[in-house]
């Protein structure tokens, strides 16, 4: 985009951007202002022009700097201008009111542009961090699909798989929401281990029943502790959280569900001792999303939705005591 | 911006509007190219009865208001598709959720395999 300064000299009758004052700079700059100053040359918009040959010098005189300098610190006040402030700053300045009335309408004018400048800019940082979860969820889904398969049939084999839970707690922080126009909301994860790769199944925004799910996959052999563990996933809208509590011969922390706000932490590790299979999970999630104020796209499902139609809206599942 | 000045005030009486005529003609050339040549200007004035300075002043109004239009065009487009994308994405959210919870319920039937 154009930048806009008051660079050359009938800039200063716009005054527009005040960060650029150089008088050098006037390639990139000058179209722009040039532009506004032919309107405030006086043409509207079917291009009317003053006559040739016949306007007055007086018309062409610039406004000192000083006078915009006032009229600047004016509009940020006010950007209306009633007939008395008019009248008043006309006379302060030592300008005619019309001169302040134009100048002011231009002055809006010049303001609206640089708005919808600004609200494209940040739609578009909106959109492109959209489509970037959006890409990143739909592989999430991708994943999460082959990995049903996958257990699926190897829930079909005749072979023993060991089959190892280990249950983590991680944290995971939410920014809080400010009211800014452009903001990002980063949510993080520690990794638990150094070469697991993880499927953060994490979704935005955790305002309205956002259900966040770790699924680490270890690629290390048999380091584990077997755990048992009897997890209970227990849907309750009214609590902050469900437990998924371990009695383990290990130190397993509890590890919680939390339908309302957030997080299930898991880790999955398969190793099949015939294929010796092990489960690649990867993906990167990175959730940033930049609010624009008049827009609210925050998910609206509750907790209900989290189990599909065919599931029972209480889970119990036990591990056995000693499978491994 | 589009705030127009009558074109009868007491400071502005210098001032005239072009004709149809004389816009139309501005119009078609700035459809061909948005920044006019030098020597196209002269001609062009010549051809209205214009001053080059005018046609020049008239072709950088012009880009300023055209290049409001466009970026006006631009956001509602942007918008239309962030909606929608963002809409489409919910849709996703959920199918996510589902698929997690499938993906824990085979999991936790391959365990109890072993019992």
């Amino acid at each position: 985009m154009k930048r806009l300064g008051s660079s050359d000299s009938l800039g200063a009758l716009m005054s527009i951007c005040p960060n650029t004052t150089d008088e050098h700079n006037q390639g990139n700059n000058h179209v722009y202002t040039r532009e506004f100053q032919a309107l405030l040359e006086g043409l509207d918009e079917e291009g009317c022009v003053e006559e040739s040959g016949g306007h007055m010098a007086e018309k062409k005189r610039r406004l000192s700097v000083d006078q915009v300098k006032a009229l600047e610190k004016n509009f940020e006040v006010e950007n209306k201008l009633e007939p008395e402030r008019k009248v008043k700053l006309a006379q302060e300045l030592g300008l005619q009111p019309r001169q302040v009335a134009v100048w002011f309408q231009n002055r809006r004018a010049r303001w609206k542009t640089k708005q919808l400048e600004r609200d494209y800019a940040v739609l578009k940082a909106n959109f492109d961090s959209l489509k970037h979860n959006y890409e990143t969820l739909k592989l999430d889904n991708e994943t999460l699909l082959s990995e049903i398969g996958e257990l699926k049939s190897k829930l079909n084999e005749d072979g023993k798989s060991e089959c190892i839970l280990r249950v983590k707690e991680e944290t995971i922080v939410p920014e809080t929401d400010e009211k800014s126009k452009a903001e990002t909301t980063v949510n993080s994860l520690t990794k638990c281990d150094i070469d697991s790769t993880h499927l953060n199944l994490e979704n935005l925004n955790g305002t309205n029943g956002v259900i966040s799910a770790s699924v680490f996959t270890d690629f290390k052999d048999g380091s584990s502790d077997s755990t048992d563990s009897s997890a209970i996933l227990n849907e309750d809208n009214n609590s902050p959280t469900a437990a998924i509590s371990s009695s383990t011969g290990g130190v397993s922390p509890h590890q919680f569900l939390d339908l309302q706000n957030g997080t299930m932490d898991c880790t999955f590790q398969f190793k099949d001792p015939k294929a010796n299979i092990i489960r690649d999970v990867h993906k990167a999630y990175q959730p940033q999303f930049v609010k624009i104020e008049e827009h609210n796209f925050s998910g609206e499902e509750s907790c209900s939705t989290f189990f599909s139609d065919d599931q029972a809206p209480t889970l119990h599942w036990y591990c056995p005591e000693d499978w491994n | 911006m589009n705030t127009t000045s009558s074109s009868v005030k007491k400071k502005m009486k210098n001032k005239i509007r072009f004709s149809d005529e004389q816009i139309r003609c501005l119009e078609t050339m700035f459809d061909s190219e948005t920044k006019i040549e030098s020597k196209k200007k002269v001609q062009l004035a010549r051809e209205l009865g214009l001053q080059p300075r005018q046609v020049a002043i008239w072709f950088q109004n012009k880009r300023a208001r055209w290049k409001s239009k466009l970026l006006e065009r631009d956001y509602s487009i942007l918008m239309d598709n962030y909606k929608s994308l963002a809409s489409r994405f919910e849709v996703l959210k959920k199918e996510k959720q589902s698929l997690l919870v499938q993906v824990i319920i085979q999991f936790y039937s391959l365990l109890n395999r072993h019992v």
